[in-house]
């Protein structure tokens, strides 16, 4: 799907071992293996488990190699080492589709040690997330002041 | 438990507030763990709205450096036990709320004791650490927690009652680096103390609306207030694996 900026977004090719169960969203795990396909672009796939059940049930497919935006939000301290440029809260941050907040912290220069989570659509999310083009991602520090 | 004739008296404006529950909120016993900007709020408005039982843990000695925010204390509180000034304020408050006091710090090995027949936790802490175990205390015990924490313009207050809901371990990663000591506005450990002690008497009154399962991130700078949903962690150190 296209958007009007150019950018487009993640399609992600499902494919699992059992049954899944929609219920919970797919937890990433870790990173399996990669692959590259001329026309199609990188995929990754990433081991996940299910939100319901303990153990690895599955993973995910995820095609890389396309730019997506992504705005990155945050207050207090966080707000100086994210230089934001949109507004005086928000990041414009081109990344690949298919990389974790994680990876995209590292890669603009934030160690990620200092985020604790973040927060999109009313939920929170941990690091391991990833996002789609055009989502509003909330840092969050370790508050721990009283 | 009923109300005698001087807690109606005392009570009177709050008593026809809707879903409010006087003899409830009598019956509640509350641990609160720190006394210190959070605890002191929190504390306070607990007495005041009548709550039965409140036991104070902390080990600290008041500083100078409280005074900016925990406003349970004075000049002349200087140098002595947290819980023996805050003890003496509360009572003299409200004399029908029965105070315990425990001058220790909580840790590991003393969380169960402390937390021992307590209907609800109260988190009035200053570090991450304590606040793991505190988290892993309400797992263990299958018991509410109120989360809060400040820090610079920003408060977090969360309401987590597992197993039923995520816990603090559930998307607090334990190896997260702390940002350089920042200061605190005193107004904002009072924000978040009075948002947590309102948690507290809405769950005990069973009043809808709480934040369970939610958390509430308040940015004071700004004036914005984002509430979240979170999510149970299949993966979680503390409540996945009990």
């Amino acid at each position: 799907m296209k958007h009007a900026d150019g950018t487009t977004m993640v399609i992600q090719h499902v494919r699992f071992w059992k049954t899944w169960d929609w219920t919970s969203p797919p937890i990433i795990w870790r990173r399996l293996d990669f692959w590259e396909n001329p026309s199609l672009g990188v995929f990754l796939r990433y081991e996940v488990k299910n939100t319901n059940r303990r153990h690895f049930n599955g993973y995910v497919i995820n095609r890389k190699g396309r730019v997506l935006v992504i705005y990155l939000r945050a207050g207090s301290e966080l707000r100086e080492r994210l230089k934001p440029d949109i507004d005086y809260y928000t990041r414009r941050i081109e990344t690949e589709a298919g990389k974790t907040i994680r990876e995209i912290l590292a890669d603009i220069g934030i160690n990620p040690a200092l985020v604790a989570f973040v927060y999109t659509s009313g939920k929170v999310k941990g690091l391991q997330y990833i996002p789609s083009d055009g989502q509003n991602i909330t840092l969050q520090p370790p508050v721990a002041g009283g | 438990m009923g109300l005698s004739d001087s807690e109606k008296i005392r009570y009177f404006r709050q008593l026809n507030v809707r879903g409010w529950n006087q003899e409830k909120l009598k019956s509640a016993k509350v641990i609160i763990v720190g006394v210190g900007g959070l605890g002191s709020v929190s504390a306070l408005y607990l007495t005041a709205a009548g709550i039965g039982k409140l036991r104070l843990c902390d080990g600290d000695r008041v500083q100078q450096t409280d005074l900016n925010r925990q406003i349970l204390y004075s000049e002349e509180s200087v140098g002595r036990l947290k819980v023996e000034e805050a003890r003496k304020r509360l009572s003299s408050l409200n004399p029908n709320v029965e105070i315990e006091t425990i001058p220790e710090f909580m840790d590991s090995q003393t969380a169960d004791e402390m937390t021992k027949g307590c209907d609800l936790i109260v988190d009035g802490l200053d570090n991450i650490e304590s606040r793991f175990i505190l988290n892993q205390q309400s797992v263990k015990m299958k018991k509410p927690y109120i989360y809060g924490a400040v820090q610079g313009w920003e408060g977090f207050v969360g309401l987590f009652h597992p197993p039923h809901t995520a816990c603090l371990a559930c998307f607090l990663p334990q190896d997260t680096q702390r940002l350089d000591e920042m200061p605190v506005p005193g107004v904002l450990p009072g924000m978040i103390g009075i948002l947590q002690a309102t948690e507290v008497l809405k769950f005990v009154m069973a009043v809808e609306g709480t934040l369970l399962n939610r958390l509430l991130v308040y940015d004071s700078q700004n004036l914005t207030c984002d509430i979240v949903e979170t999510e149970k962690n299949p993966l979680c150190p503390h409540c996945a694996v009990s």
